[in-house]
């Protein structure tokens, strides 16, 4: 739908972009992490993209998109930060991809779009992703003591963080208390499931 | 960019292997392989029912079948056609998704309407087929055929004829590699079933094979039936106990209990195969499980309070006194994994001064030229290696039961509650005045105990076993020490505390750590990073292999 | 701490430069997070200077429940319940949106008469959402009956939607390829006459609202933010239209069948509070255009499509059939196979743009499910909005941007 914008990026910042994709009606493309400020800036002023609306920042951690391999914790490209860009007047949607190592940075944007104030602060809070040039990142949903990322792969689910301490009620399924339990995972989706086991000796 | 007119020449394969081509990937694989393996190599899945990797080819069940690019609109089994430099298999067209889609309906035409109540739900091929491949509403309209339902072939293995897709795996695994043809298809057309030959029944070493090959669930183990459902198991990759060969293969438990055992795949090993009795050796996990440290003959001293530390010191003191003593002596058992067994000789050269160790274990049994082997105890060779590396010599278990029988034996401390007759040994331990005894199943052996330590069985804790073949291999921990009981080398390691001693062990992976420092086979490694196919110890291969036992290639008799 | 004056002040001295004389200092007061007027649960540490609004910073995470950690762990249609109680007022919208995402990810459409029964669900919410919204700016200004006029509408817009999904609230009714089930037989008529009654009671609150001179003194010019100010903090919605910005996702980028519909969208002129208002009033007026011509255009047919691969089979074949029981089996247990890739799929909800990003790796859990909502950046412009204006101003300010906590925090 807006391949333009793609090919006009791709024209304009020809060593910055990565990878791009147009698929199903979303244009995407992959930039370096230190040009993100620039190509926003480009796409808010070109007068043929007018990006002027800055929806979601936002991220995924690609620690075990791969079941069977795994990235390293370390990796540089681990975390993918994504910029979705429109323009009404203009009627064309982009959205940039940015990949750093858990705890990289990238530029903040916050100084071209004032709506990524929170959305940064978002995803320093649940990916520890910092931006540079953010006046105040802090931390926006969990308070500011919390211990970790929680959206991270490796931040278990069952971890609970409280303010105050909790008592340690075992015989319940649900509810406070420590202990690891599993059965909030759909049974089939368990670690180790299955699968492997069967095609080794069906096969 | 302009299109290339001319594609650009692939490179010669290697040797031996030949380029292919499926659905426009190109992959190069071993000359002579069948369609089903080259595709594998390429990332592309073709569905099969009847194949399988370790069996002679039926291709009957004709779900495999896919087109080449040089005859479009021809279906071939992909079981059965061999790759050819060149060759490009093709899965991704109209009349392959047709032919799937006509196969699985087939299939399906009389399949009864079971996946409530059949065990085979969750793992189960027609189900994972028809969804990824059919997924379209039945067309009969009329009643689905009744074959003979529960049908017992034998101790461990239950027929349902209405679930069986006859694809033969069963008959052909009796026949080629149980080497026991116990199983047949009989009947014609619509109402041919399987069944056992006249007069027998499948009582095989190896029946619940069938069990596991069978796609449906048409062959079921009578021994998991109706225990629990596939999904919530978790599974854990583990060394079977049941015998010296160390067949791979995966504990499946939940909650602490462990419900099967499955073999996992090890070419060098058992390939996917298991024997029956290894399959069911998990009961001894769940059952008769001792679960309390115990000071004084059973109804005559109190149950000791809860914690490692005054099981330990109690057990320290029963021993201390005795330690010394002519008649003392040690008894270590096949069963423990090697840290296990380590940290026992550790403790007994070095802590009570002994020069020689008794080896128990369960009984020998029959033996045979495929997975079982005689000696009935998974570590045997680890006992010697361990033995060695502490300069221990090792007895035979009867030597300790004559030596108790002449007087000459009165103390005993025993890791591991196995014995090889308990019907002549309970009594003979009965009469000693001090036995010492770490165990992790109830028997008459743990009543004749005046000092009794729960032990924990080899799916709590991880380890090593060392096989018959010389091959050390990990074992993973499946869950937590139930009850009381905790690891060999947790135990010994409380004992050493409690003597004053130096050693510590404070895991597996710490005590194998120590292990490897001590052998050079072993050296840089750790239990961790241990490749899944184990180590091959050398010098501790037997002359001769098992006549037709997987081994290593190149590796002879 | 100044000296106390010992002095009386000089008698023909101004009676307003005694205050500037006065020490004062600003005055940090807490609002909220547990406050009749904090919306979910927000807190606004605001630093007053008299009356008067310094700054006003809004701490919020009181009410995040890790919806996109538990994403994470169920599979695609397990969510859906978790959707709904996201924006919880409006949540078939919510539902109709993360669906959507789905289906593109899935290169799949609903069925026609789906889309249509999809636009009627999504209409009744929004209504009800801006009857939320304006009846709290109402209550909180002390107009209690215009608050009462606005749940009964609610009320009986809610039993319809019973009727329709089981749930007044928390519905959970869309599929993948389509919705749960059919419309109840008769439920278009009923809700036709639901929306004569619920006209009724809109038209009375908007005749004691809108010209009511305590309310627009209240609103009018209160918490005013101009259109390019607006879209550059990532305002969408009423909001951004009461400031003028004509954009709205059902006529930008139409999804579903509202390229088929006649209706207009409400743009404000000044961007304030009141506007924000009347653009909600004549937003209900709209929707309930849309309802009645989705009523009068919505086709026979299935509901949901007919591939077994992502809807369930009907309970006949399931007992009947091997092949029902077998797709029933694998559906249930280990959900729906979305093939590896990403999508951003957006939809106009009663508050701007609800965006959904999903992300999948090929198995039956959504790997990463993130959901733009929109009152996040708007609640982030408040401070924007309240500085400079008195305290009692926070009020009507905070309910014109309708922040509904469930959506904003997750």
């Amino acid at each position: 739908m807006s391949q333009r914008a793609l090919e006009l990026l791709q024209a304009r910042f020809p060593a910055e972009v990565l990878a791009t994709s147009s698929h199903r009606g979303d244009e995407w493309a992959r930039v370096r992490p230190g040009s993100v400020h620039e190509v926003s800036a480009w796409l808010k002023g070109e007068p043929a993209l007018d990006m002027k609306l800055l929806a979601d920042v936002t991220a995924a951690d690609y620690l075990v998109f791969d079941e069977a391999k795994p990235l390293a914790p370390d990796d540089p490209e681990r975390i993918e930060i994504v910029w979705h860009f429109a323009s009404i007047t203009t009627k064309q949607r982009l959205c940039l991809k940015a990949r750093v190592a858990a705890g990289g940075s990238v530029p903040s944007v916050v100084d071209l779009y004032r709506t990524a104030d929170w959305w940064e602060r978002l995803v320093w809070d649940f990916y520890g992703v910092k931006f540079d040039g953010h006046p105040d990142l802090r931390r926006i949903l969990t308070w500011e003591s919390f211990d970790g990322h929680p959206l991270r792969k490796d931040y278990p689910f069952h971890r609970r963080q409280t303010l105050l301490p909790e008592t340690d009620v075992k015989d319940l399924v649900r509810g406070p208390g420590p202990g690891p339990s599993d059965r909030h995972m759909p049974f089939s989706q368990r670690p180790g499931a299955r699968r492997h086991v069967r095609s080794d000796s069906y096969d | 960019m302009e299109p290339s007119t001319t594609p650009s020449p692939t490179p010669p394969p290697p040797p031996g292997m030949v380029n292919v081509l499926v659905d426009g990937k190109p992959a190069v694989v071993k000359a002579g392989v069948n369609l089903v393996e080259a595709a594998k190599v390429a990332g592309v899945h073709i569905p099969f029912f009847c194949y399988h990797s370790c069996l002679s080819i039926a291709g009957q069940c004709r779900l495999c079948l896919v087109e080449t690019a040089d005859a479009p609109g021809r279906l071939i089994p992909a079981c059965h056609a061999r790759v050819r430099e060149g060759l490009h298999i093709v899965t991704n067209t109209a009349a392959v998704r047709d032919a799937r889609r006509a196969v699985m309906e087939f299939h399906l035409v009389n399949h009864p309407v079971d996946c409530a109540i059949c065990d085979q739900a969750g793992e189960c091929k027609l189900q994972d087929y028809y969804q990824a491949y059919d997924w379209q509403p039945s067309r009969i309209a009329t009643h689905k055929l009744s074959k003979p339902k529960r049908k017992i072939f034998g101790p461990l293995v239950v027929y349902d004829g209405e679930r069986c897709i006859l694809c033969t795996r069963c008959v052909r695994f009796m026949k080629e590699i149980a080497l026991e043809p116990q199983l047949a298809m009989v009947g014609r057309g619509d109402h041919s079933e399987i069944e056992t030959t006249p007069g027998g029944q499948l009582d095989s070493a190896y029946s619940l094979n069938t069990a596991d090959i069978c796609p449906v669930g048409a062959l079921l183990s009578r021994d998991f039936r109706f225990t629990t459902r596939v999904w919530y198991l978790d599974n854990v990759r583990s060394v079977c106990p049941g015998c010296a060969n160390g067949c791979n293969m995966s504990a499946e438990h939940r909650g602490g209990i462990a419900y099967r055992l499955l073999p996992r795949r090890n070419e060098e090993v058992n390939a996917v195969w298991m024997c029956d009795e290894g399959r069911l050796t998990y009961h001894r996990t769940n059952d008769k499980r001792v679960r309390h440290a115990r000071i004084g003959r059973p109804g005559t001293g109190p149950e000791l309070p809860p914690d490692a530390e005054t099981a330990a010191k109690k057990a320290w003191e029963a021993l201390a006194p005795v330690a010394p003593l002519s008649d003392f002596e040690v008894a270590i058992s096949a069963q423990l994994s090697t840290e296990e067994m380590f940290a026992a000789a550790a403790f007994t050269r070095d802590v009570l001064k002994m020069r020689r160790v008794y080896a128990t274990g369960r009984a020998s049994g029959k033996g045979d030229d495929f997975l079982v082997r005689e000696d009935r105890n998974p570590n045997s060779t680890g006992l010697a290696l361990v033995a060695e590396t502490f300069g221990l010599q090792v007895e035979p278990f009867s030597a300790l039961l004559e030596g108790i029988a002449r007087g000459a034996a009165r103390h005993l401390l025993m890791f591991g509650g196995d014995v090889p007759d308990e019907a002549s040994a309970a009594p003979a331990l009965a009469g000693l005045s001090t036995f010492v005894l770490l165990a992790a199943n109830e028997s008459p052996v743990t009543e004749a105990a005046t000092v009794l330590l729960p032990l924990s069985t080899y799916l709590e804790q991880s380890g090593t076993f060392v096989n018959y073949y010389g091959r050390l291999q990990p074992f993973r921990e499946a869950f937590a020490p139930r009850w009381e009981s905790l690891p060999a080398w947790a135990r010994t390691s409380g004992l050493c505390a409690a003597a004053g001693a130096a050693w510590r062990f404070a895991s597996a992976a710490d005590a194998y750590s120590l292990l490897a420092a001590k052998v050079p086979a072993l050296a840089g490694t750790t239990l961790a990073d241990l490749p899944e196919t184990g180590i091959v110890l050398p010098g501790r291969a037997p002359a001769r292999f098992a006549a037709r036992a997987p081994r290593p290639a190149g590796m002879g008799s | 701490m100044e000296e106390l004056r010992t002095a009386p002040p000089p008698p023909d001295a101004d009676a307003l430069s005694v205050d500037e004389e006065l020490p004062s200092r600003p005055m940090v007061i807490n609002i909220g997070p547990s406050h009749p007027a904090m919306h979910g649960v927000v807190r606004i540490m605001a630093e007053l200077d008299g009356e008067v609004i310094r700054k006003a910073d809004t701490e919020i995470g009181f009410l995040h429940r890790g919806f996109e950690k538990a994403a994470e762990n169920s599979t695609w249609i397990q969510v859906l319940p978790y959707a709904d109680r996201l924006n919880y007022v409006s949540a078939l919208m919510n539902d109709v949106g993360y669906v959507m995402a789905i289906e593109k990810l899935m290169g799949i459409t609903d069925t026609e008469r789906s889309k249509y029964m999809r636009v009627i669900a999504c209409e009744i919410h929004r209504i009800a959402d801006h009857m939320t919204c304006v009846g709290a700016m109402g209550l909180e200004l002390g107009a209690f009956s215009a608050f009462l006029f606005a749940m009964e509408a609610r009320e009986i817009l809610y039993d319809r939607v019973m009727e329709l999904t089981g749930a007044r609230v928390t519905t959970s009714w869309t599929r993948v390829g389509g919705t749960a089930n059919d419309l109840p037989a008769g439920w278009l008529e009923k809700l036709q006459k639901t929306l004569v009654r619920v006209a009724e009671l809109r038209e009375e609150l908007d005749k004691l609202l809108t010209k009511n001179r305590i309310f627009v003194d209240r609103t009018r010019g209160v918490g005013v933010i101009s259109a390019d100010e607006a879209l550059d903090r990532g305002f969408t919605g009423p909001c951004l239209r009461a400031s003028g910005y004509d954009y709205d996702v059902r006529k930008v980028w139409p999804y579903l069948v509202y390229d088929r519909f006649d209706f207009v969208v409400p743009l404000g002129t000044k961007g304030d509070t009141f506007d924000r208002y009347l653009v909600r009033v004549e937003e209900m007026r709209q929707s309930e255009r849309i309802i009645l011509q989705a009523i009068e255009q919505i086709p026979d047919g299935p509901f949901i499509v007919d591939d077994w691969r992502v809807a369930l089979p009907p309970k006949p074949a399931v007992y009947g059939s091997i092949e029902g029981v077998m797709a029933h089996f694998k559906l249930v247990m280990e959900g729906l196979k979305v093939p590896p890739g990403d999508a951003y799929s957006y939809t106009e909800a009663a508050n701007g743009e609800l965006g959904w990003y999903l992300v999948s790796n090929g198995s039956g859990k959504p790997y990463r499910c993130h959901v733009r909502a929109p009152g996040f950046p708007i609640l982030g412009a408040l401070e924007r909005l309240v500085v400079g204006r008195m305290l009692a101003d926070l009020v009507p300010i905070f309910d014109s941007i309708n922040m509904i906590g469930g959506e904003v925090e997750q």
